[in-house]
């Protein structure tokens, strides 16, 4: 491959990650010198609203960590009957959005959930919106949310569950073995088993941190005052300058967690192909792996069944038929854009990975890093900007100018960097004429693009990340002797190295799928009107709609979001049988 | 394949061109707005593209949106669910004027004399309560009460940032002055009022019992009545020398620049008819029209004494006040003074420390155990 499809290719990808952090720098410096520091947060309780940031965060890893270190033992470590299919729906609890985790925990330990109103007649005053110290209370516990914390501790222990799991599916049984005899069961699993899976549970426990400090619906919906909550009523209001400086500490911090997680993610074993002896029956392993996730998912899925009550069988109208009366539109536009992005992302993904398999992993991994750590409303806001008016380019040109000089920096050598500078100069030309020749309007008013660039931004670095690294893993002899064979390009796509990534590209699409499905933050303010997506009906349905009808809906869209990963697994086990 | 990219963002943006439509943001509920806009989409055959507001932002988010794309205007129209912020369009010179012959019959006090803004379908600021925990008796008589001891920790109120509720704190700014009605605010939050995030929230909690009572809107209430919970409707300020209820109708303004005028104005003059009033009021929504002759909703009383309004200075005070009101209620909890407590400032030290040092051990972990092996 030649160098400048390459460059051309890297400037797209930086011109889609950087430019919302330079459409937002801009702004959150302009606001910096119009306003100043102190008429943004006079008053903001920014520092208490970080704080209570931080904390919910820990507690959320903690609470996942109490979750999936079990779960990954059990599941890792022992042998039982449906141990394959508890591991496969240990992905499960990732597959519910989390305003629909949140939804389902309100009705179960909400101010009137059924199993807090249990607990209030047993003297336990149980609310799921309130702090440690109830809504009254002061001091430190009164900065505590336990009840968001656990919320999305549900929702992304498998983030530590699934990769610890694996590690402890490679674990040396003979060792294992032999630390039970020597140790018991307890100094095995503490001196052998867990750090074994400490580098995964770790990353896991990173990732599970970096995601809870944006993740905006779940505050949202629980009211917990935190800085993500803030920062999206101030851009809300399409104050961008003011909301950009709020939602620097997040974005730092989260960038922070991210260079760790990369940092981490470098000193992990690479993946070892062969199985293990199988490990040692045990129910009381069942109990737990099922526990786990009755508590993370079953109890949840439950409460949304119980709530939209019983499919009407003899001809009547259930909630079921009511809400998907109300809300059939928002199926298909939903449907329709996760579609277009999905597919973008896929080919995007394979087209570049492919490219990319044999380049230095930094400028990928830093790519990928900035995108995922973004707050996904800044995201929003970023590209409601770029294209509000038509003459916004500038955002743009710095986006490309950052992408260019990384570029350039990454490639280290000078003819790359002389290229990558006139294909940017070339490329800002190109943009800023498309946008004042009508780009921006037809974006605006057409309605499908800017949600999908939103997600392109966001996830499109991840997934071609992973297609790169199952493109660098193919058998180079095998590709080697399809080329000396004489086979064209195609050809030896197709019998050299399509077959060693078609896993992951499904398991890409897959994961394209479930991030864009449920994206609520950064849609929320790039939908378009004449659009509708399912998220957002439910988050706007969940304030004044009866709650048999929400939930109802909420139950509809997981289904729609497991539908694909249930597709894609009965192809493979029929593929296998 | 970057050309394939382009293209298919183009077709997807492109996609759905259409010859008569127009775009309309919409601040109501998204639940009561669609039908009425559905009917009309069926009735005049022009597409209809709305956008609604969600009830974390209501009504200061669309109203932001507008002022940031007014280079390039997108929408057509604006169906506000109130008119305090209708106002701070207009003084911004974002609006357009047209008189609509619809709007010939409603009061002169509710639209613009110069026909940049129609005010329609009204709302009740009124006190939603809990049949099961209160009596009628028992019920505050006006919203002063709130400070009353006697209801410590059993009224609800949304916070005064977004829709009516910041529309409520901007009239009793303008009628009252201002350090009466920040006195009265933080007399509130020492009685232990609860404060939501939105209207419907507040009609939630009251409905299932979580608080006696609250300050809602009509439609919020009507909606809870609707679904069969034990929930009444009182109208505060009624007494001899009280200054009324307060009644706030939806506006709804042609934006300036509106990229398609004609179809603008033809559901502009559909919003203010008479039937769409009757839909309304027949509708979950239950609103009250304005136009003469217009049956009113089911259990919402025709009869009471409303509050005299100059919404242009609610609109200035807003504006005057927004930043007190975000240091009282925008931060972490309502606060009468806005300033965090030093003990709070303490708690955040102390999570980065906790953080840091949590790390620390982590990686320091982490590296001992790699290098042992």
């Amino acid at each position: 491959m030649t160098a400048l499809p390459r460059v051309l290719l890297g400037l797209i990808a930086a011109a889609l990650c950087f430019m919302p952090l330079g459409a937002l720098l801009q702004q959150g410096g302009a606001a910096l010198q119009a306003d100043g520091l102190n008429t943004i947060f006079a008053g903001s309780q920014v520092d208490v609203l970080l704080a209570n940031s931080i904390f919910l965060a820990l507690l959320t890893t903690l609470f996942a960590a109490l979750l999936a270190v079990p779960a990954a033992a059990a599941l890792g470590l022992y042998r039982f009957r449906s141990r394959a299919l508890l591991q496969g729906l240990c992905i499960l609890p990732l597959l519910i959005p989390p305003h629909i985790h949140t939804i389902a925990w309100t009705r179960v330990l909400g101010d009137k959930g059924w199993m807090a109103l249990w607990l209030r007649e047993q003297g336990w005053n149980i609310n799921i919106r309130a702090p440690l110290a109830g809504m009254d209370g002061e001091g430190v516990l009164a900065h505590i949310y336990w009840g968001p914390a656990w919320v999305m501790a549900c929702a992304f222990f498998p983030l530590m569950a699934l990769p610890a799991m694996a590690a402890l599916q490679r674990l040396d049984r003979d060792a294992m073995d032999a630390a039970r005899i020597s140790l018991g069961w307890r100094g095995a699993l503490r001196r052998v088993a867990l750090p074994a899976a400490a580098p995964q549970l770790l990353t896991g426990a990173v990732a599970v941190f970096a995601l809870s400090i944006v993740t905006y619906p779940v505050v949202s919906l629980l009211d917990t005052p935190v800085l993500v909550q803030k920062v999206y009523f101030v851009f809300s209001q399409v104050d961008q300058g003011s909301g950009t400086l709020l939602a620097l500490p997040l974005v730092l911090l989260s960038i922070l967690m991210l260079v760790v997680l990369l940092r981490l993610e470098r000193h992990l074993p690479p993946l070892v192909a062969q199985r293990i002896a199988l490990p040692q029956p045990s129910r009381a392993a069942a109990c737990v792996a099922l526990t786990v996730l009755a508590l993370s998912a079953g109890l949840p899925l439950f409460a949304l069944l119980r709530e939209a009550g019983p499919l009407a069988l003899d001809g009547g109208t259930d909630n079921y038929q009511s809400v998907f009366a109300r809300t059939g539109a928002a199926f298909t536009d939903s449907l329709l854009l996760v579609g277009t992005a999905v597919s973008i992302i896929g080919i995007g993904a394979l087209l570049a990975g492919r490219m990319l398999a044999q380049q230095r992993r930094p400028l990928l991994d830093a790519l990928a890093a900035v995108a995922f750590s973004l707050p996904p409303v800044a995201v929003g806001v970023a590209f409601l900007l770029q294209f509000a008016a038509a003459d916004a380019g500038e955002g743009l040109m710095v986006a490309l100018a950052a992408g260019a000089l990384a570029g350039a920096l990454s490639a280290g050598s000078l003819r790359l960097a002389l290229m990558c500078a006139l294909c940017t100069s070339a490329a800002c030309g190109l943009l800023q004429w498309a946008l004042q020749a009508g780009l921006a309007r037809s974006m605006l008013e057409g309605g499908a693009a800017l949600p999908v660039l939103g997600w392109l931004a966001l996830y499109m670095p991840l997934c071609v990340r992973l297609m790169r690294q199952a493109f660098a893993a193919t058998d180079a002899d095998s590709v080697a002797a399809a080329r000396v064979a004489g086979l064209s390009l195609k050809d030896r796509f197709i019998a050299a190295e399509w077959p060693a990534v078609a896993g992951t590209f499904a398991a890409v699409l897959l994961l394209a799928w479930v991030l864009c499905f449920t994206e609520l933050s950064a849609v929320l303010l790039l939908l378009r009107p004449g659009w509708q997506f399912l998220q957002i009906r439910i988050f706007n349905m969940v304030h004044y709609q009866s709650a048999g009808e929400v939930a109802a809906l909420c139950v509809l869209t997981v289904l729609l979001t497991v539908l694909p990963l249930t597709l894609v697994w009965s192809l493979r086990r029929r593929r296998r049988a | 394949m970057p050309r394939m990219l382009v293209l298919a963002l183009f077709l997807a943006g492109l996609g759905l061109a259409q010859d008569r439509k127009v775009v309309v943001y919409v601040s109501l509920d998204e639940e009561h707005a669609r039908t009425i806009l559905e009917a009309f989409e069926r009735s005049s055959g022009i597409k209809v593209q709305p956008l609604f507001d969600t009830e974390d932002n209501k009504t200061v988010g669309m109203v932001g949106r507008i002022i940031a794309e007014k280079a390039s205007p997108v929408a057509d129209v604006y169906w506000n669910n109130e008119c305090a912020q209708t106002l701070r369009l207009k003084s911004q010179g974002l609006l357009q004027a047209y008189i609509s012959p619809n709007a010939a019959s409603i009061p002169d006090h509710y639209k613009d004399a110069e026909g940049y803004w129609t005010g329609f379908a009204a709302r009740a600021r009124v006190l939603v309560w809990n049949k099961t925990m209160l009596s009628e008796a028992e019920l505050p008589q006006r919203l002063s009460d709130f400070a009353d001891p006697k209801f410590r920790g059993k009224v609800a109120m949304a916070k005064p940032l977004t829709g009516t509720t910041l529309t409520h704190a901007g009239v009793l700014y303008a009628r009252n002055g201002a350090a009466p009605t920040e006195n009265l605010l933080k007399e509130f939050i020492a009685n232990g009022v609860r404060f939501e995030r939105g209207n419907g929230q507040v009609a939630r909690i009251v409905s299932e019992g979580v608080v006696a009572c609250g300050l809602t809107d009509t439609d919020d209430v009507s909606v809870k009545q609707r679904e069969g919970l034990p929930v009444g409707m009182k109208f505060l300020d009624q007494g001899a020398g009280d200054a009324g209820t307060l009644v706030i109708p939806n506006s709804v303004m042609i934006l300036k620049g509106a990229p398609h005028l004609a179809e603008a104005k033809v559901l502009v003059d559909a919003l203010l008819s008479m039937e769409t009033e009757a839909q309304l009021a027949r509708g979950a929504s239950a609103q009250i029209p304005l136009h003469p002759g217009v049956a009113g909703p089911e259990g919402v009383p025709t009869e009471f004494s409303s509050m005299k309004v100059d919404f242009a200075a609610a609109a200035r005070e807003i504006d005057n006040h927004k930043l007190d009101l975000e240091r009282m209620f925008g931060g972490a909890t309502p606060t009468p003074t806005g300033a965090a407590s030093s003990s709070d400032s303490t708690i955040l030290y102390m999570a980065i420390a906790a953080l840091a040092l949590a790390l620390g051990f982590l990686w320091l972990g982490f590296k001992r155990r790699s290098n042992a092996a």
